[in-house]
């Protein structure tokens, strides 16, 4: 076990012989880490925290801080990271509270680039992308394969489709479609991923039949059940259909365009309304 | 006071006892800190400068000096004020908030991720900045406005205000 003399490992933690724990890191005594991960140096890893087998944690990044929730009251949640993650520097990942579930969770073999943050209670899928300062509010769920460039901020409760791209420094206030593109402030569905489509080896049929979905659900002037009902009828045979037009109709029967927000938990009835978000990120 | 063994306190800074300070923690000169506040890992305070009591300062949070900050306030990770700020009471900042110098901000007010408050801009209390809100140098905002996530502000925000959109306008009826 490669520990820097310099680190700070509290009793308890438990660290596997292989990993390699940098300069001034500061591992608490909940957290456990997998084989041939590395900390390269300064890391901070707190709270009831697993990292997996083989990631690679940047300078200064914190893993599994406190929420930023008013409702946190010190539970002893969770964070979970699976294996071959790419962590970039100053990134922040905080634990999950009671009430959302009490865990954060992010898979296998995403990359998070320095500086983002992903708050409480967010489930990221495997082989994301978060580039820069890519900002997710708390409850949101990346599926795998979805990009989020620089500068993107999410809305809590949102649920991010599975290879989908959002363009620099859009905000994400609903849930935004799997395979599509999406971009702006107000969070504009654009048009269809199709290079990540074809990466993903996604047969060329099924990707012009989703490029005529974009078309007919938000180019036309059908109204949404309609134009879902259409697609369904003209290419129901690809699972990438199916999975867009379910996608969509959950999120519609979500709450302002996104599906987790039945996830809020509701106040106690003796208490006085929320505001409608105590946590801004 | 309850340091870390690897923190480097000056002998000149006043700390109350029951304080709880991170490794690798570095504490200046003339730093006064009030009973009840921590400090995680790699926290700075270069000093002089003043925190009051209850106040939680996340892992790598910098401080520079000159910097007053009142009571149980809240710095997330590696969130900076600059020289010469002026912090009030029950502020809440995000991850890499930074502080401009000589920037004043009041009590109960919630600066989300990655907020840039720039030199001497005013912060009125009860304001809410979402995460990414930009203000340029001198900027005033008033007491219980919020600013959506992302908006470019072009002037001062009045109390009480909703800014949204791009450019940016006051929406009506207001923040609350």
């Amino acid at each position: 076990m490669a520990i820097h003399p310099s680190a700070v490992i509290e009793p308890g933690a438990r660290i596997h012989a292989s990993a390699e724990i940098g300069p001034f890191c500061v591992v608490g005594p909940k957290v456990s880490i997998g084989p041939g991960t590395k900390l390269i140096q300064g890391v901070t890893v707190a709270g009831r925290t697993t990292l997996g087998a083989r990631n690679v944690i940047h300078p200064f990044c914190v893993i599994g801080g406190d929420p930023q929730d008013l409702k946190f009251k010190g539970e002893d949640s969770t964070t979970s990271i699976g294996d071959e993650n790419v962590i970039r520097e100053g990134v922040t990942i905080n634990k999950g509270t009671m009430t959302g579930g009490g865990q954060t969770v992010v898979g296998n073999r995403n990359m998070i680039m320095a500086l983002a943050h992903v708050a409480h209670d967010c489930l990221i899928e495997d082989h994301c992308i978060l580039a820069n300062a890519c900002l997710l509010a708390g409850h949101v769920r990346v599926e795998s394969f979805a990009i989020l460039s620089g500068w993107v901020v999410v809305h809590h409760f949102v649920t991010v489709g599975q290879s989908a791209f959002i363009g620099g420094a859009t905000r994400v206030n609903q849930d935004a479609p799997p395979y599509m593109t999406m971009q702006g402030m107000s969070g504009e569905v654009r048009g269809l991923n199709s290079i990540g489509l074809k990466r993903r080896g996604v047969k060329p049929e099924a990707i012009n039949c989703l490029k005529e979905a974009y078309r007919i659900i938000w180019r036309s002037a059908l109204p949404k059940p309609e134009a879902l009902a259409e697609v369904e009828k003209l290419g129901g045979q690809f699972p990438e259909v199916r999975n867009l037009i379910e996608f969509l109709r959950a999120s519609d029967q979500g709450h302002m365009g996104r599906r987790r927000e039945h996830r809020r938990p509701a106040p106690p009835p003796s208490a006085p309304p929320p505001e409608p978000e105590d946590d801004i990120e | 006071m309850k340091a870390h063994a690897t923190a480097l306190v000056d002998p000149a800074a006043t700390v109350a006892s029951d304080v709880e300070i991170g490794p690798f923690c570095i504490i200046g000169a003339g730093v006064r800190i009030g009973p009840g506040c921590s400090l995680g890992p790699r926290v700075s305070v270069r000093g002089p400068a003043v925190l009051g009591r209850d106040n939680r300062l996340h892992a790598n949070v910098s401080i520079e000096s000159s910097v007053t900050i009142g009571d149980a306030n809240v710095l997330r990770e590696s969130a900076h004020v600059s020289a010469g700020a002026t912090v009030g009471s029950r502020n809440r900042f995000g991850t890499w908030v930074d502080l401009g110098a000589g920037v004043v901000v009041g009590d109960d007010a919630v600066l989300g991720s990655f907020v840039v408050v720039a030199d001497r801009c005013v912060v009125g209390s009860r304001a809410k900045l979402e995460g990414q809100t930009v203000l340029e140098p001198g900027m005033t905002v008033g007491a219980g406005a919020r600013i959506r996530s992302q908006v470019p502000v072009a002037g001062d925000v009045p109390e009480s205000a909703l800014l949204d959109g791009n450019p940016a306008e006051i929406q009506a009826g207001g923040a609350a």
